[in-house]
Parts: structure tokens; sequence; C-alpha cells
């Protein structure tokens, strides 16, 4: 169990309606570590998330959670979705959205003193314990992100999985963000996607590019050309990072 | 009201007291399908379902009369074509779901159809009237019985799958990496929805049962921060709908499910203009 990883994705290829989507993926994430995808829109990485999560199945290859198959194993898995679509008028709190971390494989029946503390314990984690009798519909975008967050952390995953988390938060937001998962990557993988190349850079040690293809950099690779290879379009990069780094960037 | 109590009492108006015992019985079942269905926004689906159970109506009395069997009723029929399309549409969502909207128009006027090619078919004058728009004078201390019995059911479910049921209805998504057999609570949702469905169609009839199961739900949800809450206002105010209109229309000599739907759709729009100009 040791040393094995989290997420082995070995040749996976995917279609939709003959379109091909993802071709020849290989990944692999190992313990401890914080990975990011990052990709234009389109390019696949919603779709290599749910394939991840055995939520869509692959067309060829092979998809690996924990060492078997994603359905097996994905409830240790903490996924913190991009959007939820629900109804603002959806009478919830807070609490009952993070306890639904803690539903298991159980058959009916309540929430017990233990599912609660977990509930509590990820909340203040998250500095929110004190919104946890608010509507879920009154929170602000980060505080809804947030209370999204505790909701995976309150089932004690061993991989925190985030779909776009700066897609709703101000700067603000994206700072007590790095700091949140900076922390939670001492006891946990994580694994984040994102379009925001400069929220990504500073924080994980390493990229994978989805469009149809993955590639895998250091973020440190993270230069011009390679950018453009993956986004196969002119773009302008602001470098963020003030550390000179003078490895060749690569694909493989 | 008080010639209405005195009706109540008349034991020469027993389908009175019939009628009122399972429109507030009823009210149980309706308030807590009537807030997952509100809430998992799924009434469109529900009314499919409720214009399919004239098919199995149809086909029940044809069986009964024509073919002579003896063990099948309009009850059954309608029964079983409820259970039928619901599990049927709910087939078609989950695993076609670009389908769905066709298949649930095709079902509900396919479903009406059927039904009224069937009481065409079946000797003796039936009106679909009294099916369609509902007729109190039809309800025995039988269907009292049957209502109480899905009652039970109903509390029972819902009680101990309450947490399944709010995570699938807030974030289907989740609950199923979360292990929790969602398709299995989505299915298990229409079923109830069909059973409750049916068993009111003779108090507001298959056309009106919809909005006796939403407009309660749709009203209370706006007084609610837990998904609980929202289920106990439904039950009180589809109680109060049921008990106020059928009284006004027993006094006013007017049918009663139009009157029942009417006052639950008046105190929606009461609701929400209400919230608009607070909100201002």
């Amino acid at each position: 169990m040791a040393e094995q990883p989290v997420i082995d994705i070995q040749d996976l290829s995917f279609n939709y309606e003959s379109r091909s989507i993802l071709e020849n993926v290989h990944l692999t994430v190992q313990e401890g570590e914080f990975i990011s995808i990052i990709g234009p829109n389109g390019g696949g990485k919603t779709t290599l998330l749910k394939i991840i999560l055995g939520l869509l199945p692959p067309a060829r290859g092979t998809v690996r959670l924990f060492g078997q198959a994603p359905a097996q194993t994905r409830h240790w898995v903490g996924y913190v979705p991009q959007y939820l679509f629900y109804d603002p008028q959806f009478p919830v709190t807070v609490m009952d959205v993070v306890l639904m971390g803690r539903l298991g494989k159980r058959f009916g029946g309540g929430y017990t003193r233990i599912d609660r503390r977990a509930a509590a314990t990820a909340l203040e984690e998250l500095h929110i314990q004190p919104l946890a009798n608010r509507l879920f519909s009154q929170l602000s975008g980060g505080q809804r992100q947030r209370a999204l967050i505790a909701r995976a952390l309150a089932g004690d995953p061993k991989l925190l999985l985030l779909d776009e988390p700066t897609a709703n938060v101000d700067n603000e937001g994206e700072n007590k963000l790095t700091q949140i998962l900076q922390t939670l990557n001492q006891r946990m993988a994580i694994l984040l996607v994102s379009h925001d190349l400069s929220f990504v850079a500073n924080l994980v040690q390493r990229v994978f590019c989805v469009n149809r293809h993955v590639f895998l950099h250091k973020p440190d690779e993270l230069s011009t050309e390679a950018i453009q290879d993956i986004y196969h379009a002119d773009l302008r990069m602001v470098r963020h990072s003030h550390e000179c780094f003078d490895e060749e960037h690569r694909h493989d | 009201m008080i010639e209405f109590f005195k009706a109540l009492m008349d034991p020469d108006l027993a389908f009175l007291r019939y009628a009122f015992g399972v429109g507030l019985l009823a009210s149980v079942a309706f308030g807590i399908i009537g807030t997952y269905v509100v809430a998992k926004r799924i009434s469109n689906i529900a009314g499919a379902i409720s214009h399919s159970v004239l098919g199995g109506i149809g086909a029940g009395m044809f069986c009964q009369q024509v073919l002579g069997w003896a063990w099948c009723s309009p009850l059954l029929g309608a029964i079983l074509s409820a259970l039928g399309s619901a599990l049927l549409i709910g087939w078609v969502s989950l695993y076609a779901r670009q389908r769905e909207d066709t298949v649930i128009s095709a079902l509900w006027s396919v479903g009406m159809a059927v039904g009224l090619l069937f009481l065409a078919k079946t000797p003796g004058y039936t009106d679909p009237m009294s099916y369609l728009f509902g007729n109190i004078l039809l309800i025995s201390q039988y269907d009292l019985w049957l209502v109480l019995g899905l009652n039970v059911l109903v509390v029972g479910v819902a009680v101990f799958f309450y947490h399944q049921f709010l995570a699938v209805c807030f974030d289907e998504e989740f609950a199923r990496l979360k292990g929790v057999p969602t398709r299995f609570f989505y299915l298990l949702l229409l079923c109830l929805t069909a059973l409750t469905v049916v068993l009111l169609v003779r108090v507001v009839g298959i056309v009106m049962v919809i909005a006796l199961l939403t407009l309660p739900s749709a009203v209370a949800e706006h007084f609610s921060r837990r998904l609980w809450q929202m289920i106990a206002l439904s039950i009180v105010f589809c109680m109060a709908f049921t008990g106020l209109g059928l009284a006004y229309s027993y006094v006013h000599n007017l049918p009663s499910g139009p009157t029942i739907i009417l006052l639950a759709a008046l105190v929606f729009l009461v609701v929400i203009g209400f919230k608009r100009l607070i909100k201002r």
C-alpha cells in the first residue's frame, strides 16, 4: 500500500461521439504530491477529472485510484466541484452541506456524534465555524467554496480534488485558499484543475497540461513556448515568480 | 363554516367525511414527496406520471368488465401504470438524458389517449371527467385505509433515508462519489411519487394533482431553513388547502378539486408577491 500511486493512468483515451477528447494520456500522482492540471477550456480537463472519479469510462487504457478501479475507492477522494447547480431557494445550512461529506456506504439512518465532530473540525480548519448555521445560499462565493472544501475534508480524504477553485473567488480569497491548500498538502495529495497559471505556478510541484494530449511540466518550466504549444495560440505571459531556473522545458 | 362542520357530522354525508379524512391524511404523503419533487425539480416528471394514470384506470376497467378479470380494478391499473411510467422515465433520464423531455411529453399524452380509448370500449358510460378533475363522491372508507398505508410507507422511507435524499436532491454527483446509490434513490423517489399521485387522483383529479403536490412545498420553501422544516410546513399547508378548499366548495356548491387548487395557487401568488415587495 505504501508506495502505491494515488492516481495511475496508463495509455488512456476518451472519445465523445467519435470526437477524440483525450489521447494516450499517462499520468501518475504519488502520495503527498501537489499537482495541477491546466489547459484551455474544452481541452479535456473536466473529462479527465470525471474519468479519474470513475464517472466516465475510458475508451482505452487503465485508470487506477489507490490501486483499484475508481468506483471502488473514490470515497477516499475529497471532491470540490467548480459550480453547484443548486436551487437558490434550497433550504440547507452550511452544516447540512458539510455533513454530506460523511455520507458513506451506510444504509439509511442519521449522523453519529463522530460525524458531527468531523464536520465541526472541518469547519474550524477552514475558519468558517461561525457560518455553520447560515443558509448555504446566503454565503459569498469564497465562503461557499470554503464550505465545499470543508465538506470534502469531513470525509477524511486521502486525495483532495479541486475543479477550478479560483473561478468565483476574489484576490483575497485566492490568498486564503493558497494558505489552506498548503496546510492540507501536509497530510494529503492534492490535484487541482485550473486555467489560472499564476495561481498554480507558485503552489504546485508538477503541472500536467491537458489539450487532448497530456504534457508534464515543472511549474517553472511553464515558458511562453510551452504554453503556446498547449494552447495553440499566441499568448503573452507575465512571470510572477522571482526565482530563476535554467532547466530546459521538455515534453514527455 | 359551521354549515360544513354540521355536514361533516351528518350520518347521511359519509362521503364528505371520507373525502375530508383522505385529504388530510394524504397531505402527509404529499408534503413529504412534494418537497422532494420541488427540491429535485422533477415536477414535470410527476405531471407525466399522473397523466399516465388514466391509461391504467381505463385498462383496469376494460379488463375487469370486458375480459371478466375479477381481480383487476381501476385502482390496480392506476398503480401499475404510474409505477411503470415512473420507472420508464427514471430509466430514460438516467441513461438517455437527451431524450428525457420527449419521453415525458409522449408519456403524458399517450397515457391519456390509451385511457380514453379503453374507457370508450368499456360498456356502460364512465365519465372521464371524474378522473380528470376529481370527484369526492367516489371516495370510500377503503380509500382511507389505502392512504393510511401509504403514509406509513412514505413517512418510514423519508425519515430513514432523510440524509440520503437530501444529498441526492442537493448535489447528486457528490452523493454518488460518496457511495450513495443515487440511481436507486432517484427511482425510489419516482415510485413513491407515483403511488402518492394515484391516491389523491380521486380528490383533485389527474390534471390538478400535480399542483397540489408542488404548490404547498413551493410556499413552504419560502419559510424554511432546513429541508425537514420544508417538509413539515408543506404538510401543514397541504392540509390547510385541502381542508379549507373542501369546506368552501361544499358550502358554495362548487367542484372541490378546482377550489382546492385555486386556493393553493392564490396563497402561492400572495407569498411570492409579498417576498418581492419585501426585497425592494
